[in-house]
């Protein structure tokens, strides 16, 4: 609790206020292993701008490690996970987001795959079905057991 | 001629090229600041040697400003402080110029500064990194200019140029 | 100069073997295949003492030359030296070619008693792009450029990172070993669509074609992997970084091309995507290579903008819509007809198998060129980065994974009502019993994912060790065979088989280990004074001292740190190696692994004072076991790679028909 209240005051004293970019903290303040937990997770959706594409949370840079606390002290203020990326963005813009967000031209990223697989699965669903369909009557049970065990033996001979 | 493949390939392949000769040239690590075209976000950060006193960004509202982020240990800083001592010298009253120093500590720029042409103007110790992630700062040196009504005009990515400065301080007077 | 001269004796060569290989194709002629063979042996020869030239030039530091004055030092050890000859663009682009000369050379010897219709196109593509590596190395990556006078007497050593760690003398050359290898099974891809036919002696030359550079390149992401974990610091190995997932790429497809061509030849419709998979795996390793050097992609990997990137890019455009073409125009030739397979069928797991690594294969490389195409149609910078692909990975590995447990149960052909169900149960039982243990050994947290995966993959160990032991138990119940040599018999006449399931076992403790190792991360940053202790885990830390080590390429600062704990005491050196060249220092951290995790210290700041030190402390569970599993893998593939008397004799009546 002292830990949130100090990295509050120390964010008064610059005179920077979160609250024009993001508005109010959406959340009461955080303190302990929860505001520790809650920062790291947050920080893992950062990127650390100097670094080629790590996160914020696991790049060794100093810089990074003072934008760990930089969020740390927004988080103990009782800001949440949009509003700490919101303020980060506002100045660094989207780049500095590791996920981009779920909107507009972004959603390709997510729609394509699903779609892909969904579709392939499918596909690979109606051509069997098509052989459910055909008149070709069930083979006797040794034929079946006869190509099963050819298959077998070309299987563990291939 | 499988046409269903066909279409499928070049579907798959020409965007695929066409992105990446687009890419050619264009520098990975350049990133425009959202903030170009916005007020700039208020600080009141301590002075070096200020005995205790603070600098607000509202202090230089009226005049055209100049706030540069860097620090000791950052090399092309080193190159472009001669530059900005010359700028500072030449505007003398009519824009401010202030230094933010970067994860830096007070022993280390004092004695920078003294042998590298003294404090033509202030340098404000951040906060951490707080006024720096309000700013977008990246990579040292970063340096943003601000008209006389506190909106940001410009981001200079690494080291200034001294006649393109001279250009824009010149349009913002 | 030598090596120049050399180089170019190699392009001439690829030309040579390029132009006659096609015309033996064209014409059926014996002699000019011959001719084609003479000249990739050429070629190989060629390439091979053209990098060790450059591997003299550099072991006796002779700066006359470019390359050597810019990554040789006078100060770095001899090993690193050698290594140094990968470390920059130019001399790599010296190795791609000389792998890829040994790969053109083994095939040549493998098809020097087989006149089959397919291995002249084969060759004739392979020598095509062995001519225009060597074109590369000719001209615009010239390694052997003289260095501009005067002559330097001292050079500034290659990148740091790569003197930090032995893993890095293993790495690159196991990447290339699995990269460049792809364009054998490339070229008899080609061969195979130009003469519309996948026959089985050639399907399984094929499938040892591509297993040989797949174990290289599983072993080279691995071994990044490891590297990244053992020096970058940061507790990680995996960072979906754009030169990572370029490696990755053909991965996915090779392993997806190998499944394909399992099937029995009568299947016709997995023939063409046999081909097809094959053909975007060296596709995808063209367009790793381009990822990887031509500063396009921001990464940790990333070499400065170089002139081979359009003429790369030239090159890969051109075998994009080479092999489109090719593909419209051929594939119809190969898939014969046949019913299409039953809904509940093994056929059709593998089918499953190639849309899943397929779509996988297809995000992954739309996530890593997304912030590219946001930057061309739009104009806005973006970032696409871990968060996003384990978002999309993890379930798709998950489904991959049970697909692993389900497809080997699945019975071939018409499944007999229940045959299925009979087959599933007892290995989705153990799964049921396994997630119950989890959740009730107090599995809370990440809950769903984890515990799902594990899940999972008991299911799918469970199938794998079963189909596994399979023949064993059938040679013991139905020949009446002793353990050992129902054991014996199904090793040397089914290895293929066994090999395959090893390596699913591998990778089942692969995906377990990852899943582990990331739920179950603990970390800390912490600060120390000389003597003062802390509390992590089971663990007490505590800075015993700081040491200063010079060494002839680099000076290191050590923060020594005691641990004590439950399994007794030891001391860990994190270190910030600083290189000269005014580079910033890296750290190397130091790891202490067990079977269970690993404490993992990486050294963030040394006061001032030299009395205390920043420490960011790791516990990562399951590390060890992602090693172990690698073995596992590479063991089996080494297994289905053996030569089998089964194989053996499979091959001979179809070499007589094919003659």
């Amino acid at each position: 609790m002292i830990l949130a209240i100090a990295l509050a005051l120390a964010q008064e004293a610059t005179g920077l206020d979160p609250r024009q970019v993001v508005g109010e903290p959406a959340q009461g303040p955080l303190a302990g292993n929860v505001l520790h937990d809650e920062a790291r997770r947050i920080s893992l959706l950062l990127r650390c701008p100097t670094c080629q594409g790590m996160s914020v949370a696991e790049s060794p840079a100093e810089g990074a490690r003072a934008m760990r606390d930089e969020v740390e002290r927004l988080v103990a203020q009782g800001y949440d996970e949009s509003q700490v990326l919101d303020y980060f963005v506002a100045s660094y813009g989207e780049f500095i987001l590791l996920r981009p967000r779920r909107e507009g031209a972004n959603l390709t990223l997510w729609i394509v795959p699903a779609l892909l697989a969904a579709g392939g699965i499918a596909a690979v669903a109606m051509q069997a079905r098509r052989r459910a369909s055909l008149p070709a009557p069930p083979p006797p049970a040794s034929t079946v057991d006869d190509y099963r065990a050819r298959a077998e033996r070309e299987i563990d001979s291939a | 001629m499988n046409k269903k493949v066909l279409a499928a390939g070049f579907v798959l392949v020409a965007p695929l090229v066409w992105v990446l000769a687009e890419s050619f040239g264009a520098d990975p690590s350049h990133i425009p600041s959202p903030l170009v075209g916005k007020p700039a976000p208020a600080f009141s950060l301590p002075v070096l040697d200020g005995n205790g006193a603070t600098l607000s960004l509202a202090e230089t509202r009226g005049k055209p400003t100049v706030i540069n982020f860097w620090a000791t240990w950052c090399d092309t800083c080193g190159y472009e402080h001669p530059l900005l001592l010359r700028l500072a010298r030449t505007y003398e009253g009519r824009v401010h110029f202030v230094g933010i120093a970067y994860l830096d500590k007070e022993e280390n720029l004092r004695k920078w500064l003294s042998s590298h042409g003294g404090q033509a103007f202030p340098t404000l110790i951040d906060v951490g990194t707080s006024a720096a992630v309000a700013y977008g700062v990246g990579r040292l040196p970063e340096s943003y200019l601000i008209d006389k009504q506190g909106v940001i005009q410009h981001k200079v990515f690494g080291a200034i140029d001294y006649g393109d400065m001279v250009r824009r301080i010149e349009e913002m007077l | 100069m030598v090596g120049d001269a050399v180089v170019l004796v190699g392009l001439a060569a690829a030309a040579g073997g390029t132009v006659t290989g096609f015309a033996a194709g064209a014409t059926g002629s014996l002699d000019l295949l011959r001719h084609a063979q003479r000249f990739a042996r050429t070629y190989a020869v060629a390439m091979i003492a053209a990098c060790l030239v450059m591997v003299y030039a550099l072991a006796v530091h002779d700066f006359s030359v470019k390359y050597v004055s810019k990554v040789g030092s006078l100060s770095t050890p001899l090993h690193i030296t050698i290594v140094s000859l990968w470390s920059s663009l130019e001399g790599s682009i010296l190795l791609w070619g000389a792998v890829l000369g040994a790969y053109i050379a083994a095939f040549v010897s493998w098809s020097r008693d087989r006149d089959v219709e397919e291995t002249p196109w084969a060759l004739g593509t392979m020598c095509l792009v062995g001519g225009f590596f060597a074109y590369l190395i000719a001209h615009p990556a010239n390694p052997f450029t003289p260095a501009p006078v005067p002559v330097p007497g001292d050079g500034p050593g290659p990148n740091p990172l790569l003197q930090n760690h032995l893993l890095m003398i293993v790495h690159p050359p196991s990447l290339y070993l699995g990269y460049v290898g792809m364009v054998v099974p490339f070229g008899m891809a080609v061969g195979s669509l130009v003469s519309g036919k996948l026959g089985p002696a050639w399907t399984r030359a094929l499938r040892t074609a591509l297993m040989w550079p797949w174990l290289f390149l599983t072993a080279g992401i691995v071994l990044g992997g490891w590297w990244a974990y053992e020096v970058l610091g940061w507790g990680g190995y995996w960072a979906w970084d754009p030169v990572e997932n370029a490696s990755l790429l053909p991965w996915l497809t090779a392993t997806a091309a190998l499944h394909a061509a399992m099937l029995p030849s009568r299947r016709g419709s997995l023939k063409g995507w046999t081909v097809t998979l094959v053909l975007v795996t060296f596709l995808l390793t063209l367009l790793g290579t381009f990822m990887t050097r031509s500063g396009v992609f921001n990464s940790v990997h990333s070499f400065t903008q170089s002139a081979i990137g359009p003429i790369f890019l030239g090159f890969l455009g051109v075998a994009l819509v080479a092999c489109v073409i090719l593909l419209a125009a051929r594939i119809d030739l190969l898939s014969t007809e046949g019913d299409p397979p039953a809904l509940v069928s093994r056929e059709t797991g593998f089918l499953v198998n190639n849309v899943l690594f397929v779509a996988l294969t297809f995000t992954v490389l739309l996530g890593t060129t997304f912030p590219l195409v946001m930057e061309a149609v739009k104009g806005v910078k973006l970032s696409v980065g871990e968060p996003y692909f384990n978002q999309v990975a993890i379930p798709a590995g998950i489904a991959i994974l049970f697909l692993m447990g389900v497809g080997p149960a699945l019975p071939w052909g018409e499944p007999s009502p229940g045959s299925a169900w009979r087959e599933l149960r007892w290995p989705l039982a153990l799964a049921a019993v396994a997630g119950a243990g989890s959740i009730a050994g107090g599995v809370d947290r990440a809950l769903s994912w984890t515990t799902l995966c594990v899940v999972v993959a008991m299911f799918a160990m469970a199938v794998t060790a079963r189909e596994a032991t399979r023949p064993v138990r059938v040679r013991m119940r139905e020949n009446g065979e002793a353990l050992g040599t129902a054991a014996w018999r199904a090793f040397s006449r089914g290895n293929r088989r066994l090999g395959g399931y090893v390596v699913h076992a591998g990778i089942v403790v692969i995906v377990v280990a990852v899943a582990v190792s990331h739920a179950f991360r603990v970390e800390r940053e912490i600060t120390l004074s000389t003597g003062q202790s802390v509390a992590f885990e089971e663990y007490t830390l505590t800075l015993v001292g700081r040491d200063h080590v010079e060494e002839p390429h680099r000076t290191r600062e050590l923060a020594r740190v005691a641990v004590a704990g439950p399994g007794g005491d030891f001391e860990l050196a994190p270190s910030l190696n600083r290189y000269g060249g005014g580079m910033n220092p890296i750290g190397t951290p130091d790891v202490h692994s067990t079977a269970s995790h690993d404490l993992y210290l990486s050294l963030l700041s040394i006061g001032t004072d030299g009395n205390t030190a920043g420490i960011h402390v790791y516990r990562n569970p399951g590390i060890l076991w992602l090693w172990v599993g690698w073995a596992i893998v590479s063991l089996g593939a080494l297994v289905a790679l053996l030569p089998s008397r089964a194989g053996k004799a499979a091959a001979r009546p179809a070499e007589q028909a094919a003659k």
